[in-house]
């Protein structure tokens, strides 16, 4: 397909100018200075008068449809969509991990789980009590003291 | 956006029960009226609606609160309507009766409804063939023009609202219902 010459695209460009101009002019929001362009030139050409009209004629026509309100069961119909797509765990607040983001509640989780390994690793007894290297071991004799059964 | 639209995210955001249903209540007339005058069907109008609205609850996260919500609402109808156009153009379905039949059942309860004033038979016809003319044109409508001539005409939006919602040049938007009311009243002349 070949392209439009430079004057067919300033004729489609003053076509959509000229187009906007009259959209204008019906809603009431031209300038003065253009409303008086746009008047001379309507006096001018009785096509565009005609265009005037007929587009006059069609907003009154679409003035004439009625609004129709939705219907009663629409909202409840929504709610009932929402409630069984979602299972029932749509509304109310919201849980935890829908309000942080999952690859933050694994890096947290992975952390932790990285210190308690570290922890058991450096544990003599292989549990997470630590054995206080400098804390007095029991004597012998202390063990004869306790009385037995 | 106004203070009480923004409350009102903070509060969708947070799946309040409440808010959803203020929401709903407040723009759901609209939302149907614009989604009926689209697709000239009252239960795809119906369904569409009901699915802008489920949409708008389940992507209120990514709403960015530059617009105002409202223009974010009619933003998701368009959209959902524009696909729903083309899911039913791919079907062929071209059965767009409903609305026509329920019209004018509509104006024969209305003419018979008793204790009100009673309307001459003429003008409630008169009325509802009126209304099928104009759904059946608008209908038939493209695409682009039916968005155009819906939002300005009939739901009475501001250009500068339209062109938010269409994404359009306000130039674009002007020339474009220029043509779109051109074409539309092609359409209805000889009923009209």
């Amino acid at each position: 397909m070949s392209e439009p010459s430079p004057s067919q695209s300033d004729a489609e460009a003053e076509a959509e100018r000229l187009e906007a101009m009259m959209s204008d002019y019906v809603e009431g929001t031209l300038s003065l200075a253009e409303r008086k362009q746009l008047e001379a030139r309507l006096e001018q050409d009785p096509a565009l008068r005609e265009q005037l009209e007929e587009i006059r004629a069609a907003q009154a026509a679409l003035k004439r449809l009625n609004k129709t309100p939705a219907p009663e069961e629409l909202s409840k119909n929504v709610e009932e969509i929402i409630r069984r797509r979602s299972d029932g765990r749509f509304f109310g607040r919201r849980a935890f991990g829908d309000r942080v983001p999952f690859g933050v509640i694994l890096i947290v989780a992975l952390v932790a789980l990285l210190a308690l390994a570290i922890l058991l690793w450096s544990s003599s007894t292989g549990s997470l009590r630590l054995e206080r290297k400098d804390a007095p071991r029991p004597s012998p004799e202390a063990r004869d003291a306790i009385p037995r059964p | 956006m106004s203070t009480a639209d923004r409350e009102l995210v903070r509060r969708l955001r947070n799946r309040d029960e409440q808010a959803f249903r203020e929401l709903v209540a407040e723009h759901r007339d609209r939302v149907y009226n614009l989604t009926l005058r689209m697709l000239g069907n009252r239960a795809e109008a119906e369904d569409v609606a009901q699915e802008v609205f489920i949409q708008v609850f389940k992507t209120i996260d990514t709403f960015r609160e530059e617009a105002k919500l409202s223009t974010w609402l009619y933003r998701v109808a368009v959209n959902l309507c524009k696909n729903r156009i083309k899911y039913l153009a791919r079907r062929h379905d071209r059965d767009r009766d409903q609305l026509d039949d329920s019209n004018e059942a509509a104006a024969s309860s209305a003419i018979a409804a008793p204790g009100g004033p009673t309307p001459r038979p003429d003008r409630a016809l008169e009325g509802a063939q009126v209304e099928k003319v104009l759904q059946e044109a608008i209908s038939t409508l493209d695409e682009e023009h039916r968005v155009l001539v819906v939002l300005r005409d009939i739901e009475d939006l501001s250009i500068e609202e339209i062109c938010a919602i269409t994404n359009l040049p306000d130039g674009t938007v002007k020339s474009r219902l220029h043509r779109a009311r051109l074409a539309l009243r092609k359409k209805v002349t000889k009923y009209l």
